[in-house]
């Protein structure tokens, strides 16, 4: 019953914040918050040691509902990977947690914002630890709601309003699909429960029909919430939302729940050739459009959105060629690095009081050596560079797809390139060179800095918690001497950069895909919409009724001029009358 | 208007929920308490097989405890913004209350027939008094196109009649006993789910109901937004289905197919509706719609699902009805392009109308969602196609929810032209309305056998 724990200690601050909140001092609700996330992270550490031993703990909780044969219960399930997820959600929540104390004191609604990023840790977890789809379901749609309250947290733009609204819609398509394979599972195993189905998929002959269904509709829900093709144009747009919601939500944590879901479902995979062959296909095309993009974005937020998607994608593709562990071992080192620089750039942001356009920015290593430093390590490790963690899981990936195909292998490689050039780009146009700002940039607060670093260590360093079996010598040399290069390139090329040349271009206009999707599939609903309200229903719909009344109303105008009054008239139509009865019974 | 009148009940109101109370309290009584139910079975008019029969089943229990439970919430409503002549507009609300109860009780088909004309009339009369500008055309469109519905239900009703054993009987033991040809139920179908449409109402049937919601004073659009259209699933989940089983496969396909288009036109046309209280009533031919759809799959997840959806689109269209009134009472107007920032007007309002949506949405962990999955659960074994059409809902639905709490809350703030107080017991109704559908979402069991 401890591991319950996980989950109750961040409800319970959510509800204790959102019912008390009014009560509560700034730095109380902010300590809270993170005591709770943090109590959730020494009890899944607690419970390393029985799942070690247990190998698999199943907690019941409760009976959902239940229909016909069909039960639907609510219980944990602690296993490795859930574990694995737990101490990478608790773990890194309670770091941005501590972070956020420091880069929203300012902020009026502090209190608001602890608590749906307390309900939000309380979701994944939810999501992670559920053992069967519906439960993943409900954390699934819990998060997704969490991250509109907090791309939407400052709600007087109504620009912030509708990039959260995008990002839930979006994801909601991807739901739709999720569900839709949940359905199917039922009718295929009778259950959701992980072990019933993985139990029945296993018995079924590779490729079968209904499996290779599940799996893909599965994979719809994913790429709503991992920001893969198609379903990815909402993750840019969530920069809105603050910094840390960003490091935490759509870098560390969140995004990477469908990642969660298809390694979760591997059986489903592995039995079919054609769902797998997707991911794969999905994942490489999103990795390549990310990382294309981020080489062209100007905005210090947009750059690691699409790395992150670019990233993502890198995973997808990972699951794609069945190396799970490569898949899941990459999200926990993107997980550290990417929330470090998410938080490093925060930091920079915050110096410079909301600037976010790096051709704003440059010379900040001065003015700001610790997050110079801190962003430093967490560049290095994203771009690859032995021996940061990057560096180790990327090669997983890489060795897979070698074992796979050449051709994949070369599409990541050049992912890998993208990735380097764009970091490179990043860290000069931000750090190097001279400022192009004119306001004064100051380092931020300790309780802003200590977060860093601890993300720095493990970003540093948590590629030695999976070491491959062997290190292949030309593989560090090949990568080293090409980072080596990119960051000499770069450095030459952006260093003495003035103002903003790459403003234009089909590559820093996303390839118009926002505009696409607006064209193909916003617009017509809504114009469908307008048809409807200002044709379709007050004319076409009313023609009927309007018809039928207008006829009625017409036969009884024409009547109503028999009935005149004429004695004259009245006597002449009854003589007619009579006289073609009579005619008629004679003619009988 | 009297200010006194504004903030106390008036005693007619009062009277009125004394009333509603007693009818809950008994209504509680016999369904939960007495475990003999008197079953009321009187002769009314013995030469055409007429019985006065009254009694409970499970569907109708839950109907009947809809409407007790309701009504008394929509009158408190009612009591904060009393319109003219308050003690008639109660008045008539608890004998539309009373009909209803009489439709949901009835176990004679006369007298069903009987009370559901009954509920038409406080409604007629509702709209052409309290109906504003427009009620005369308001109140005869309804007027038509209810009577067109009962048309074909008596038709039903007589064709059923005639074919029990001499003498004839209208007793539901009666009918449901009868063995009709398949043309036959293919007829009974038709006519009853003609008449059940034009009630709930579904697309294209449904030119009444925005206006009717539009006209009514917020507390009677409540009654005929959850309660009056209930009956037409009642009447679909009690008659349709037992009545004509073998012609539910055939009727399927056409039925479904156009309870999707009636759930996708609902949700577009919402888009682009900027009055709150005609968005509410596109938004409820959606869910109604698919209501139905849920309950003519035929399979007993819809019909659970059906029966779930239909309490939690009651009590939350009474939740979503109460933010209007509250914000028409701010702003003087229901068109939603025109309010705004209105966060910080009251927190906790935020919060009530904030759950109230995502109930509408159908969030996971509400009562909408499980009805919602158990609906297309049910129409995933009928067809893979419509259910992931009717499916396309949640994302629409989801749309159309957020851009209501979009416009009327956030962005920058609109000054506050009319009253901006909030009743109590405004608070009070949205509450129970957010604990209801919370909790029949995490304990949907209650509803389940």
């Amino acid at each position: 019953m401890t591991s319950f724990l996980i989950l109750a200690f961040p409800l319970f601050g959510f509800l204790l914040l959102n019912v008390f909140g009014c009560f509560f001092s700034k730095r109380v609700s902010g300590f809270l918050a993170s005591a709770s996330v943090l109590a959730s992270f020494a009890v899944s550490v607690l419970m390393l040691r029985d799942v070690f031993l247990a190998g698999a703990i199943r907690v019941p909780l409760f009976t959902w509902f239940q229909v016909g044969q069909t039960n639907v219960s609510f219980a944990l399930l602690l296993d490795s990977l859930s574990l694995l997820m737990c101490l990478m959600i608790t773990g890194v929540g309670f770091l941005i947690h501590v972070y956020s104390i420091g880069y929203m004191h300012e902020e009026e609604g502090f209190t608001r914002y602890f608590s749906h990023l307390n309900l939000f840790i309380f979701f994944m977890l939810f999501l992670v630890l559920s053992d069967s789809f519906l439960g993943m379901f409900v954390g699934w749609e819990g998060v997704g709601l969490c991250s509109y309250l907090l791309i939407g947290f400052w709600f007087q733009t109504a620009a912030f309003g509708q990039a959260a609204k995008k990002a839930f819609l979006m994801n909601r398509v991807g739901d739709l699909g999720f569900i839709l394979g949940i359905l199917a599972m039922i009718m295929a195993f009778g259950s959701t429960q992980f072990s019933v189905v993985f139990s029945g998929a296993s018995q079924l002959p590779i490729g079968s029909g209904i499996i290779t269904v599940i799996a893909l509709l599965l994979f719809v829900g994913a790429t709503g919430k991992s920001a893969q093709i198609p379903l990815f144009t909402w993750l840019p747009d969530a920069m809105a939302g603050p910094t840390p919601v960003s490091a935490l939500i759509h870098a560390a944590t969140m995004v990477t729940a469908g990642v969660y879901m298809v390694a979760r479902s591997h059986v489903f995979y592995m039995s079919s050739p054609i769902a797998s062959t997707v991911v794969l296909c999905v994942g490489v095309s999103t990795a390549l459009l990310g990382a294309i993009i981020a080489t062209r974005q100007s905005d210090i937020k947009k750059i690691l959105a699409y790395s992150t998607m670019s990233q993502l994608g890198l995973m997808v593709s990972a699951l794609g060629l069945g190396a799970y562990s490569a898949a899941l071992f990459h999200m926990l080192t993107h997980a550290f690095f990417k929330a470090l620089l998410f938080l490093a750039a925060g930091s920079v942001i915050h110096a410079l009081h909301g600037e976010q356009n790096v051709f704003k920015m440059g010379g900040l290593r001065k003015s700001l050596p610790f997050t110079f430093g801190v962003f430093l390590i967490g560049a290095l490790a994203l771009a690859g560079f032995p021996p940061f963690s990057g560096f180790f899981s990327k090669d997983m990936i890489l060795l897979a797809a070698l074992d796979h195909s050449p051709l994949v292998f070369g599409l990541l490689v050049l992912v890998s390139i993208l990735t380097a050039y764009y970091v490179c780009r990043l860290v000069v146009l931000v750090f190097m060179g001279t400022s192009r700002s004119d306001k004064t940039a100051h380092e931020s607060s300790w309780i802003m800095q200590i977060p860093l670093g601890i993300l720095a260590i493990f970003a540093a360093a948590s590629g030695f918690l999976h070491l491959p079996e062997a290190l292949h010598p030309e593989f560090i040399v090949v990568t080293l001497l090409a980072i080596g290069l990119m960051i000499a390139w770069c450095y030459r090329r952006f260093s003495q950069v003035q103002t903003s040349d790459e403003k234009t271009g089909i590559v820093f206009r996303k390839f118009y895909i926002d505009e696409i999707y607006n064209g193909l599939i916003v617009r017509p609903i809504l114009l469908l919409a307008r048809f409807f309200w200002t044709i379709f229903e007050p004319v076409i719909l009313e023609l009927p009724a309007t018809i039928l009344g207008k006829s009625v109303m017409f036969s009884g105008r024409r009547l109503k001029q028999i009935q005149n009054g004429h004695i004259g008239f009245y006597l002449l139509v009854m003589t007619a009358a009579i006289a073609v009865i009579l005619v008629q019974l004679l003619w009988i | 208007m009297d200010i006194k009148q504004t903030r106390s009940f008036s005693w007619a109101t009062l009277a009125a929920i004394f009333i509603s109370l007693f009818l809950l309290g008994a209504s509680f009584y016999f369904i939960f308490l007495s475990y003999d139910l008197p079953a009321v079975n009187l002769p009314w008019i013995p030469q055409f097989g007429i019985n006065f029969a009254l009694g409970i089943n499970p569907i109708s229990a839950i109907t009947i405890l809809l409407t007790t439970l309701l009504t008394p919430l929509i009158l408190v409503v009612s009591g904060t913004t009393p319109v003219k002549n308050q003690a008639w507009f109660v008045t008539l609300m608890i004998v539309m209350e009373f009909a209803l109860l009489g439709v949901f009780l009835a176990r004679d088909g006369f007298l069903f027939y009987v009370f559901w004309e009954l509920v038409l009339i406080p409604a007629f009369f509702m709209i052409l008094i309290w109906g504003g500008e427009k009620r005369v055309r308001i109140a005869i469109t309804f007027l038509l196109y209810s009577l067109l519905g009962s048309f074909f239900l008596l038709a039903s009703l007589l064709f059923l009649y005639l074919q029990t054993p001499a003498p004839h009987q209208f007793g539901f033991d009666a009918l449901f006993s009868l063995t009709l040809s398949p043309i036959e139920q293919r007829w009974i179908f038709c006519g009853l789910f003609a008449a059940f449409a034009l009630k709930l109402p579904i697309f294209p049937l449904h030119r009444w109901q925005p206006n009717t919601y539009d006209c009514l004073p917020t507390s009677g659009s409540m009654f005929v937004a959850g309660l009056v259209s209930k009956m037409a699933v009642y009447g679909v989940l009690q008659f349709l289905l037992p009545l004509t089983p073998l012609a539910l496969a055939w009727g399927q396909s056409f039925v479904l197919p156009l309870l999707v288009i009636s759930v996708l036109y609902g949700s577009v046309i919402a888009l682009k509706e900027f009055n709150f209280k005609r968005l509410i009533a596109y938004a409820s031919i959606a869910h109604g719609s698919l209501i139905l759809a849920g309950a003519l799959s035929g399979t007993t997840e819809g019909f659970h699902g059906s029966l779930i959806q239909t309490v939690a689109h009651a009590f939350g269209i009474i939740g979503l009805f109460v933010a209007a009134q509250i914000l028409h009472r701010w702003t003087g107007t229901l068109n939603l392009s025109r309010m705004g920032g209105f966060v910080m007007q009251s927190k906790l309002f935020t919060k009530c109308f904030f759950l109230i949506i995502l109930g509408a949405i159908g969030l996971p962990l509400t009562a909408g969602f499980i009805g919602e999955f158990m609906i297309l659960w049910g129409l995933f074994q009928v067809n893979m196609l419509i259910a992931g059409l009717a499916g396309l809902s949640i994302i629409l639905g989801a749309w159309v929810m957020l851009n209501v709490y979009q416009s009327a809350l956030l962005g920058v703030p609109v000054s506050v032209i009319g009253n901006s107080k909030i009743y109590k017991r405004e608070f009070i109704v949205m509450i129970v309305v957010i604990i209801t559908l919370f909790g029949l979402g995490i304990f949907p069991g209650v509803l389940l056998p």
